[in-house]
């Protein structure tokens, strides 16, 4: 099962692609290329109320919520946003304490990954030597659509000197960059409960677009 | 001068015929010059680079304007509806600047045939500093 | 959270009038590279679907709509300001000749972090309308503080 774990829409304050565009856009990815689903990870914001069910089954398309948000060891994906965690934080404070973060997202069953972290200022790389206890965080965003190949290969070295999981995301903004960076689980995922389980699990790996085509996985 | 569009004939996935610019310092500095920018970046290296930039740079809006030549070139400019662009890194003088374009929506609302396109600015490394996208009005063939 | 005067927010303000010239049309052109007789040839564009020549649709990104009028954030961050982005509805063109009145507004502040740190947007709106009180262009435009 390939999916997108990084990707904004309109709800975002820097991105134009509403999600209906993606799932459009998914119709045409499919002739080549092999997707299932995105979620959608909106900078700073989480909207309890949106419900995407129906677009999902309408274009057959896995479509879950998680949220982007920003901490003073750079920003993270949150998968399984709960209640808790919206009352617990302020997703709009850029300076957030990563360390309970980490921490209070994976004791409400959720998991937070450090997204982009090659990249300078905003990823983890810079951090990781700040002296800080890393020790929650089991995976981070190893392939990420909208960071150079230099950054991209940071995330990976971060990766394997911590025996941290790695997962794929596009960072897409706009429509036609879904799905540049995806992760291929080895098991099916139904609900946002089982993808937080999968992400734990480890079984799965970070992909780049072209290696979706279709026979060619 | 503009390549004839109509509906029927433009499919999603269709990428739009690039446009390469390489804007010197002095097409820079007669762009700021219409536009009264007198500030050093976009009219000084050395002073530019005072201001803590890597020299002069080409403004945003000037490969924004790039961007809306293409896709009049392709639709003409009453097709033009609405242009929108994020200028995510800076972009220096003679610069080779790709200026693409692929079309990821068509669709009928309201008795108008829209065509959504993203639209972006390459460099020769690969990098994109300006990303965005163009909501394009075309007629029916027939 | 970014300290910033609030009520300022949403405050329509006028920005300015813009008489518009040939030749400053013409200047951009050449400054860009822009050689459609649309914008540039005066005897083809007569025959044109706009009978004369116009201005190329970012050309009301030139217009420099910062009045005196501009209601005071009282924004206490950064020391370097950028254009982060910019977005334009297209109404009508604009001639040679046009007056174009603008009137803008302050529509969101918020801070973000990016790969040269602390970062805060400004968006600022703006509607121009011509002579004949049309609305020609709609624009969104994106400051960013450092």
């Amino acid at each position: 099962m390939i999916l997108d774990m990084h990707v904004h829409t309109a709800a975002s304050d820097d991105a134009a692609a509403t999600a209906e565009a993606y799932l459009r856009w998914i119709g045409n990815m499919r002739k080549k290329h092999q997707i299932h689903g995105m979620v959608f990870t909106e900078h700073r914001s989480y909207d309890q109320e949106r419900d995407y069910s129906a677009l999902a089954q309408k274009y057959d398309v896995l479509i879950f919520k998680g949220a982007e948000i920003e901490t003073m060891w750079g920003h993270f994906l949150v998968y399984g946003v709960t209640d808790g965690l919206l009352k617990q934080f302020d997703f709009m404070d850029i300076n957030l304490d990563a360390a309970e973060l980490v921490r209070e997202v994976q004791a409400q069953g959720g998991i937070a990954v450090p997204s982009h972290p090659g990249r300078k200022f905003i990823g983890l790389c810079d951090y990781i030597n700040s002296g800080a206890d890393f020790s929650a965080i089991k995976v981070i965003e190893a392939l990420n659509g909208g960071s150079s190949q230099e950054e991209n290969r940071r995330a990976f070295e971060l990766a394997a000197q911590n025996n941290l999981f790695g997962i794929g995301g596009s960072d897409a903004h706009y429509v036609s960059a879904l799905g540049t960076c995806m992760t291929q689980f080895k098991r099916p995922i139904t609900c946002i409960e089982e993808l937080v389980e999968e992400l734990y699990s480890g079984d799965y790996k970070p992909i780049y677009l072209k290696e979706t085509q279709h026979g060619g996985l | 001068m503009t390549e004839a569009s109509f509906f029927e004939e433009v499919e999603v996935g269709d990428e739009l015929s690039p446009l390469v610019k390489q804007p010197t310092r002095e097409q820079i500095r007669a762009y700021a010059k219409v536009w009264g920018a007198t500030g050093a970046r976009f009219n000084d290296d050395e002073a530019a680079k005072k201001e803590g930039l890597p020299g002069m740079i080409v403004p945003g809006n000037m490969m924004m304007a790039a961007l809306a030549q293409m896709l009049t070139h392709r639709f003409s400019q009453q097709a033009l509806k609405r242009l929108e662009v994020d200028f995510r890194g800076f972009m220096r003088p003679d610069d080779t600047l790709t200026c693409k374009g692929i079309i990821t929506e068509k669709h009928i609302r309201e008795g108008q045939n829209y065509i959504e396109c993203d639209v972006f600015v390459e460099n020769e490394r690969g990098e994109k500093p300006v990303v965005g996208k163009a909501v394009i009005v075309i007629p029916f063939k027939s | 959270m970014v300290d910033f005067d609030r009520s300022v927010l949403g405050k329509g303000f006028s920005s300015g009038t813009f008489t518009i010239e040939k030749e400053t049309i013409l200047e951009f052109c050449r400054a860009v590279g822009e050689t459609n007789p649309l914008y540039v040839d005066e005897e083809a564009a007569k025959k044109g679907p706009y009978g004369g020549i116009i201005a190329p649709p970012t050309f009301y990104t030139l217009l420099r709509t910062y009045s005196t009028n501009q209601p005071d954030l009282k924004l206490k961050f950064g020391t370097a300001a950028y254009d982060g982005g910019e977005s334009g509805e297209f109404f009508q063109p604009i001639r040679p000749g046009d007056t174009l009145t603008a009137t803008s507004r302050f529509t969101e502040v918020y801070e973000k972090t990016g790969r040269s740190g602390k970062l805060v947007f400004m968006v600022r709106e703006t509607t121009f309308t011509n002579q004949k009180g049309e609305k020609v262009v709609v624009s969104q435009q994106t400051l960013v503080r450092r």
